[in-house]
């Protein structure tokens, strides 16, 4: 049987979203603070890094490592990501269940670590340790920086700069460097304690909670996340601090913009950027622009795959991108340089045909089924489950695959050509390859 | 602590476990209440399997044959197989290894269709010269794709630094020369020689009645058990390619932001399958969790001292015959040519620690103590548990030997371990250097 969530209020601005359920081996819970995706995105990916380094009771990485095997392979998770223009804070657990295992107190002592790890970190000098502090600076601007390693990442990275500058949406997930050069120690420290004590935080738990959720050894210890935050003073109301704006939906000129920009690599990568009108969506609307974007790239039933790589032979990588809450829907296609407006042509015509519904029965129900599999299989393993309720109840929707399944049962042909009609082409972006495919750079041996 | 059988009952995890009359493995893992049904269907045929001995002819196999078959299984009369399982709601997909080619859907619907399709796809081969001249378009931009990626140019270079004639040598996809030669008749050949029945495994796993997995074998391959008429089975032939290095380092320059620095060490003495390569590849794991994880003394001291960042790894493989550990990083800038780095001499001194001093006892049951909690977790992963049952069903072994193995290996495998892997007349080193660097 499905498991469900159940949602407990557990405190003022504190939600529990838990799953009973027998099926799994272990049990993963998630704790997840929302917040602007603004100018302090660089500032909360550099904590997240900074709270994985030490906590009182474990002030470095190998004790915290340690900690975490003797918890029979505990793994805990920390890293920040985006939802449209919002960016999210997750501190994940996952622990294998106690009742396989020798030692009864592994998930009450991993729940508590976790909480350790958020609430106290080893500080000095009213900040976190100066010596820590620069190393994960360091491995910030890397990590920006190498994106620029991995081609068709960076191409999809600056098409979204391309398409979205001056928007929150450009920023990187983890801030531009600019930023992360300004954070310092002191202000970073407090503006988590702030955080932690006044933003809204939805918990997830999935796994086997017990049988009596009123006096069960295993959820107790969840509800005691209700007193998160009292590791410090005064605890001020959780109230949400912004409200979330969609940019502007429209592209910023009447005509498509084309950019190309060289890069010393064998393949080229195009992406076609679109922007849509997300607010305008109703739950139907929405999930009718996920069938199209599946029907464009979601796999090999379709049309990219089918029409560039299958028939044409033009690429070997194909995908379709969309980001229902920003208004988003990117093409992609790794191609040869020399055959770049062939491919472009090619990617505008299956957005064309779809707008104007010409594609077969067939694609359209690949694209059903596959959407179908996907909300049906979705609390199949407690990382996806977690992973889907958390998403939902961020974007608005219940944390319930049936809410999901009952919408996709009312759509049509029809909804799916009025998704594709909602669309418009906003940057054509070509990461431009060697015209030397066989240029491979240089390489030299030593014997 | 619990013994493997205690906790075997506890997990609570049933496995049906037998060889079909026509000689394919069958495992089945039953999960009820789960939506979802994964299947992976393994032909033990990898990119290492370059020559085959048949009735005394031997026969060279091009370069990357083995993926470009899994490439053209998809497709039949019918056109494209992937699409096929996408209209019954599942996904497909495929991949090869060094030793391995496995096909894999995940469905939640038509369960019997799909293994239908499963089964066909792999069984019932079908090339013509169009599909064959299409697919070394693709693949060749596949190639492409992958020489751009730093990560795996700086792996294939440390490869081919390391053996000189063993074909792990050559990139699992080959080369455009190499496919460029593969044509139907030896696609047909190949399939003919490794995938025979007794050549695949199958496993399932998921909420399915074991009655519906063996119904669509059966329809597959019929109930004929395999007759001395069939084809002897193919000797897969690979190269004992234990001497020196082929070369001492490599480097390359490619658009990267920083230096990327890896260092190989080859195993020798790997055994080709069974038991002793499944405790050789988890006791070779262990000790290197020991020495260099994060729970480490020197991982601690290296990070507090700036050796290393947080773009340190290692890893060890282990298949038939053949094996090597690589460590890999970032490094601050390109040590001249053939000199160590701070971190290549900050390991070699940690070996020679434990060679000395031993593997510590608290270290040791720690490790084997998280080995036991991410086995019980692994339960949780019904693609990656399905995965394992297949490619493991060819060496009749199962996850569960996983834990016995675990459990069996002492500190004193992994100090033998620690003597003869890292020796440094087996060992090279592969660079990828920012472009305008001098190489």
């Amino acid at each position: 049987m499905t498991p469900l969530f159940e949602r407990h209020d557990l405190a003022d601005g504190i939600t529990l979203y838990a799953a009973s359920t027998a099926r799994f081996k272990s049990i993963a819970v998630k704790l997840r603070f929302i917040e602007p995706l603004d100018a302090r995105a660089a500032m909360r990916a550099i904590v997240v890094s900074l709270l994985r380094r030490g906590c009182v009771s474990a002030p470095d990485l190998m004790s915290i490592a340690r900690r975490a095997e003797s918890l029979y392979g505990a793994s805990f998770m920390m890293d920040v990501g985006r939802i449209g223009e919002m960016q999210a804070s997750d501190f994940g657990l996952q622990v294998a269940h106690p009742k396989f295992l020798d030692e009864p107190r592994t998930l009450v002592d991993s729940l508590a670590f976790l909480r350790e790890l958020i609430e106290q970190p080893v500080l000095e000098d009213g900040g976190f340790r100066a010596h820590e502090f620069e190393q994960e600076r360091s491995n910030l601007l890397r990590a920006i920086a190498a994106i620029f390693d991995d081609k068709a990442s960076w191409s999809h990275v600056r098409l979204i700069e391309c398409m979205f500058a001056g928007e929150p949406y450009a920023r990187l997930d983890h801030g531009t460097i600019a930023e992360v050069n300004s954070l310092d120690r002191c202000t970073s420290w407090s503006e988590h304690r702030r955080r932690v004590r006044e933003t809204p935080l939805d918990l997830f738990a999935i796994g086997d909670l017990g049988e009596s959720r009123s006096d069960s050894a295993v959820l107790d210890p969840l509800r005691a996340i209700g007193e998160f935050g009292s590791a410090f003073s005064a605890r001020a109301s959780r109230t949400r601090s912004f409200e979330y704006e969609s940019a502007p939906h429209a592209p910023r000129s009447q005509t498509p913009r084309q950019i190309v920009e060289p890069i010393q690599a064998a393949e080229s990568h195009l992406l076609i950027g679109h922007r849509f009108d997300a607010k305008s969506l109703d739950p139907r609307g929405q999930l009718a622009m996920s069938v199209f974007a599946t029907m464009l790239g979601g796999g090999a039933h379709s049309l990219l795959f089918s029409e560039l790589r299958e028939r044409a032979g033009l690429a070997y990588s194909t995908n379709a991108h969309l980001d229902r809450v920003k208004g988003f829907l990117a093409v992609y296609a790794g191609i040869a340089r020399d055959r770049f407006e062939e491919a472009r042509d090619r990617m505008r015509d299956l957005v064309a045909r779809c707008a104007k519904g010409e594609f077969d029965d067939g694609t359209y129900s690949a694209a059903i089924a596959t959407l179908r599999h996907s909300i049906r299989t979705a609390l199949d393993s407690p990382g996806r489950a977690i992973e889907f309720a958390s998403r939902a109840v961020a974007t608005g929707w219940p944390p319930d695959p049936v809410a999901y399944s009952t919408v996709l049962d009312t759509l049509d042909r029809a909804a799916v050509i009025e998704a594709a009609n909602r669309v418009r082409e906003d940057v054509c972006f070509l990461a431009a390859g060697r015209t030397d495919a066989n240029d491979r750079g240089t390489e030299q041996e030593t014997r | 602590m619990q013994t493997t059988a205690e906790l075997s009952k506890k997990l609570d995890e049933p496995l049906i476990a037998l060889t079909h009359p026509s000689g394919m493995r069958i495992r089945i893992a039953r999960k009820p209440g789960f939506s979802r049904v994964h299947a992976v269907l393994t032909a033990r045929f990898g990119s290492v399997d370059r020559r085959r001995e048949n009735s005394g002819s031997s026969t060279e196999l091009p370069a990357g044959l083995a993926h470009f078959l899994e490439h053209q299984m998809f497709e039949d009369e019918g056109g494209d197989i992937a699409a096929r399982f996408a209209r019954l709601g599942a996904s497909s997909n495929a991949f090869t290894s060094f030793v391995n080619t496995s096909y894999v859907f995940d469905a939640s619907d038509f369960l019997p269709e799909c293994l239908d399709l499963l089964l066909a796809l792999v069984l019932r081969p079908h090339f013509t010269s169009a599909s064959v001249a299409k697919e070394v378009l693709v693949i060749a931009r596949e190639i492409r794709m992958v020489e751009d990626d730093p990560g795996a140019r700086i792996f294939q270079n440390l490869l081919r630094a390391l053996y000189s004639t063993h074909p792990v040598r050559v990139p699992i996809a080959g080369t455009e020369a190499s496919i460029a030669t593969i044509t139907p008749e030896m696609l047909m050949d190949a399939h003919r020689a490794f995938y025979r029945p007794d050549h695949l495994a199958l496993a399932v796993v998921g909420d399915v009645d074991p009655n519906v997995v063996f119904a669509a074998v059966d329809r597959a391959l019929g109930r004929e058990t395999a007759t001395a008429s069939d084809p002897a089975p193919s000797e897969m032939t690979v190269s004992n390619d234990e001497g020196s290095p082929a070369v001492a380092e490599i480097r390359a320059t490619m658009e990267v932001a920083r230096p990327k620095w890896l260092l190989g060490f080859k195993d020798r003495g790997v055994p080709a399958a069974g038991m002793r390569l499944l405790e050789r590849e988890i006791a070779t794991s262990m000790l290197l969790d020991i020495l260099f994880s994060a729970s480490s003394t020197a991982h601690e001291e290296w990070l507090r001292s700036g050796v290393i960042d947080d773009t340190f790894a290692y890893e060890y493989t282990a298949e038939s015959g053949f094996g090597f550990l690589a460590f890999a990083s970032d490094i601050a800038e390109a040590p001249a040519r053939g000199a160590s780095t701070r971190l290549e001499d900050a390991i070699g001194r940690e070996i020679e620690r434990v060679r000395t001093a031993g593997v510590d006892e608290a270290d040791f049951a720690r490790i084997q103590r998280r080995q036991i909690g991410r086995f019980v977790s692994f339960f949780d992963h019904l693609d990656g548990l399905a995965t394992a049952l297949s490619q493991l069903a060819l060496y009749e072994l199962t996850p569960l030997h996983w834990i016995e193995a675990a459990r069996s290996i002492r500190r004193e495998d992994l100090e033998a371990r620690a003597c003869d892997l890292f020796d440094r007349r087996f060992a090279s080193r592969s660079l990828v250097l920012p472009s305008g660097v001098e190489s």
